[in-house]
């Protein structure tokens, strides 16, 4: 008797705990709405969040609802609701509800939109804008979406642009801020490859090669990108020998998976094993001629 | 008599436990399923679920494979999907396509199912301007990107034999070029 009457009051706490999950909220006053629609929304962070695979389901796209209907500024649930469109490709509907974050706090999802912009759909132009409004919203820092600066950022979108000269110039602001605040060994390594990369496209082979260098120095050797470039400035410098040396280092790193790439698109300026075996073809091509040329 | 007493505590305890380990795992259950409702009305699948019924080309026979598992849903199946490589794939596209003086700039973005014999199907078309709204391309355009899309050479069935892939593409037009495809 004692033990069923524990059962039914433990059950009985349940089902009050499911029921109140369902409770209307019409009732609250707009305070208490937006505080509700903070509290689910950092809750649910608390436990799974919306990434991995409850992102996009269902379940997830329901509580979002639900969050966003208890105040329509909760700007990032707003940004939460296109996340799986942008995974997913779908760019009409990824960019519905991103613009409508950006709108609700541009200081924080415009830089994070041009970040996107540039990676997930290679819109070089959109995503240099809204770095440059990122300038202007906060005057006195220097926004970092994804970790780094948008100084970085524009010089990997002017990459993608192939303007060179603009691509060096935000890689060296960033260098600059970089060293006047932590210090070199600090920098992010892939800076000093892709400002080789645009010193290489502009014939600015010896800057070039320093950079490049200093990519294999922060990673112990190990850089297929950087020996690749290099290997291309030896070849153009006409260092058959280093050019070899290099892109035998390049394959050995391409082998261990020591090349640049991303998990859900292509990074910018990826370099492939078919690269490597076409410049390996190029190089072979030198070679044999020079043997002609002695004989 | 004193043993009868020590069992009958023990079971009580013993009782205690269980109902105490249910509770925690009701608990636990509403937390992280059970309190989620679904309006399933207006979400019956998963975002990036495609319709085969509203494929916007038709399906030829196509089937998924298998138990119809879609390796790839959270964000596609790019780039192992690739045969070769991503570069291979481009390399074909753009060797294959032909600009026919055609002034189109947008997105035309493909979505669709790969099968475990690399046949593609459920295709969903969106067309789009470089605002990423929705347009209409010359139709050649897009029937020619479409016929280069669909064939199986393009594809590496990279699962276990039943699998399937959903994969998606977005082909950036600049004046009737492409120049960007992703991902």
């Amino acid at each position: 008797m004692e033990i069923s009457l524990r059962l039914f009051l433990s059950l009985t706490l349940v089902f009050v705990l499911i029921s109140c999950s369902n409770e209307n909220h019409e009732h609250l006053s707009e305070e208490e709405r937006k505080q509700l629609s903070k509290d689910i929304w950092y809750e649910e962070l608390s436990k799974h969040g919306f990434n991995g695979p409850f992102q996009g389901t269902p379940k997830s796209e329901t509580l979002l609802d639900k969050i966003i209907e208890l105040d329509s500024n909760n700007c990032d649930a707003l940004r939460e609701k296109s996340v799986p469109y942008l995974k997913r490709g779908i760019p009409h509907r990824w960019k519905t509800f991103f613009d409508k974050a950006v709108a609700c706090d541009s200081i924080k999802w415009q830089p994070w939109r041009g970040y996107l912009y540039l990676y997930f759909y290679r819109d070089y132009d959109k995503a240099i804008a809204d770095f440059n409004a990122s300038d202007r919203l906060t005057p006195n820092y220097i926004d970092a979406p994804q970790g780094q600066s948008v100084n970085y950022w524009r010089g990997m979108a002017y990459l993608g642009k192939s303007d060179y000269q603009n691509s060096i110039n935000y890689f060296q602001i960033h260098i600059k801020t970089e060293l006047e605040e932590v210090g070199e060994e600090w920098i992010e390594p892939s800076t000093f490859l892709y400002l080789g990369i645009a010193q290489y496209e502009q014939n600015d082979y010896e800057e070039a090669a320093i950079n490049l260098s200093k990519v294999l120095n922060y990673n112990n050797g190990n850089s297929a990108d950087a020996n690749y470039y290099l290997s291309l400035i030896d070849l153009e410098t006409g260092n058959i020998e280093d050019a070899e040396r290099h892109l035998k280092a390049s394959m050995a790193n391409y082998e261990k998976g020591y090349f640049r790439y991303r998990d859900y698109v292509e990074e910018i300026r990826q370099i492939y094993a078919k690269d490597l075996t076409d410049l390996q073809k190029e190089i072979e091509r030198r070679n044999s001629n020079i043997d002609v040329l002695n004989k | 008599m004193r043993i009868r007493k020590v069992l009958k505590i023990l079971g009580y305890v013993m009782l205690g436990i269980i109902l105490f380990g249910g509770i925690l795992i009701v608990l636990f259950y509403y937390q992280y399923l059970g309190k989620y409702p679904v309006n399933a009305e207006k979400y019956k699948h998963n975002v990036g679920h495609i319709d085969a019924t509203n494929a916007d080309q038709p399906n030829k026979g196509f089937e998924l494979c298998g138990t119809r598992r879609l390796v790839g849903s959270y964000h596609s199946a790019a780039p192992r999907i690739y045969r070769g490589s991503k570069r291979v794939f481009v390399s074909f596209i753009l060797s294959e396509f032909d600009n026919k003086g055609y002034t189109d700039s947008g997105i035309l973005n493909f979505r669709f199912h790969i099968n475990c014999d690399k046949q593609v199907g459920n295709l969903e078309i969106n067309q789009l301007n470089l605002n990423y709204e929705k347009t209409q391309l010359t139709q050649e355009l897009v029937d020619q990107l479409t016929h280069l899309v669909v064939q199986s050479s393009n594809w590496e069935a990279f699962g276990g034999k039943d699998d399937n892939y959903y994969m998606y593409l977005n082909f950036k037009i600049e004046d009737g070029n492409i120049t960007e495809i992703i991902p």
